[in-house]
């Protein structure tokens, strides 16, 4: 059984991550002299979930379902948009992203 | 042949004297330029003339932000220079014990970022500068930077109860900044606290910032601001897709 506590912690973990990859994400699709700065803020978010994986015990792995849930809230912000008309969003690229992340922070 | 005239009559320097000739510079008179600042406590004008000199070179240098407000509550000094910043940091550092955020910018980047970006706005509508400078703002919203812009408000709630007040007012201000840039409003500190304030109640920005505010009374009525304003956005968004699918020239 999952505690309070790490259950807490998981939600600011996948709120962050999930945010880091929505900026990434999001970046991508606009204009490029301006994406720096959120590639920035996606670091950001990044930084505060790591942070809070280290207050995990090492003994807890990022399991498949961790994967399986932020790819699941990040293609749903996703979905979101293109539903209301947002061209260009990309959401093949969101597994990429997710392992990518997901293997920095194991 | 140049020629240098010395008067006959003169204390030292006998006939036959070996002598230097060097160029006395006249030091530089520096006037800063104030936007919207109306008063600057005596110690912090000095700060800000010694990094206008220390920078005397670049083609403009403009402080803003906290270190602007009335009192010595400030995070640290933001500068946006136009040319080079190196040592301008540890100038600062070393000789005042204070961080400086540096944006380092060229003139067009700077128009460009004051009007398509709602924080760079609120940034440049108060600052003190090195040389005069005019503001043509004119704002130009590009709806999917916008989205993008507000992401970062989405956090407020997640990490609500492990953000300090400040942090969270940053995220909060970030919001409001977007929803008046979107509406063709002034941005500027004092227009968005307003916002806020009005939003919220009286007062509320010295709560939230004290971080004294529960999540369960926050978290209903920012819920409600942040999505009618997403919602916004994505309506705006979809309207500018449309216009660059009938006319493709215009998405260049």
């Amino acid at each position: 059984m999952v505690s309070r506590n790490k259950k807490r912690l998981l939600k600011i973990i996948l709120g962050n991550l999930s945010n880091a990859i929505l900026h990434e994400i999001l970046a991508e699709s606009t204009i490029a002299e301006l994406r720096e700065h959120y590639f920035k803020e996606a670091i950001n978010s990044f930084e505060v979930a790591i942070k809070y994986r280290q207050k995990l015990s090492y003994k807890f792995s990022i399991s498949n379902d961790l994967k399986s849930k932020l790819i699941r809230i990040v293609k749903s912000k996703l979905r979101q948009r293109i539903k209301n008309g947002y061209n260009n969003l990309n959401l093949n690229k969101v597994e990429i992203y997710v392992e990518s992340l997901l293997k920095k922070i194991k | 042949m140049d020629q240098i005239y010395l008067s006959k009559n003169r204390k030292s320097l006998k006939v036959g004297s070996y002598v230097t000739i060097q160029e006395i510079k006249s030091p530089s008179i520096i006037n800063p330029y104030y936007h919207n600042v109306s008063y600057i406590e005596p110690i912090k004008y000095n700060i800000i003339k010694s990094i206008f000199e220390f920078l005397e070179a670049e083609e403009n240098v403009l402080v803003t932000g906290s270190f602007l407000e009335e009192g010595f509550s400030f995070e640290d000094l933001d500068l946006i220079v136009f040319g080079n910043v190196s040592g301008i940091q540890e100038f600062v550092k070393s000789n005042y014990g204070i961080d400086v955020h540096i944006i380092e910018i060229n003139s067009n980047e700077f128009n460009k970022g004051i009007n398509t970006d709602p924080l760079f706005q609120m940034i440049a509508s108060k600052f003190i500068a090195k040389n005069r400078i005019i503001l043509n703002i004119n704002n130009q919203i590009n709806y999917k930077l916008m989205d993008l812009a507000l992401v970062k408000s989405e956090l407020i709630l997640t990490n609500y109860e492990i953000s300090s007040g400040p942090e969270k007012y940053k995220l909060l201000r970030n919001a409001f900044a977007i929803k008046r840039f979107i509406e063709n409003k002034q941005v500027s500190k004092e227009f968005i606290d307003k916002d806020i304030e009005n939003y919220f109640y009286n007062g509320f920005i010295n709560d939230f910032q004290k971080n004294i505010i529960p999540l369960k009374d926050f978290q209903k009525k920012y819920k409600r601001f942040y999505e009618a304003l997403f919602s916004q956005i994505l309506d705006g968004i979809k309207k500018q897709e449309e216009i660059i699918k009938d006319n493709p020239r215009k998405s260049k």
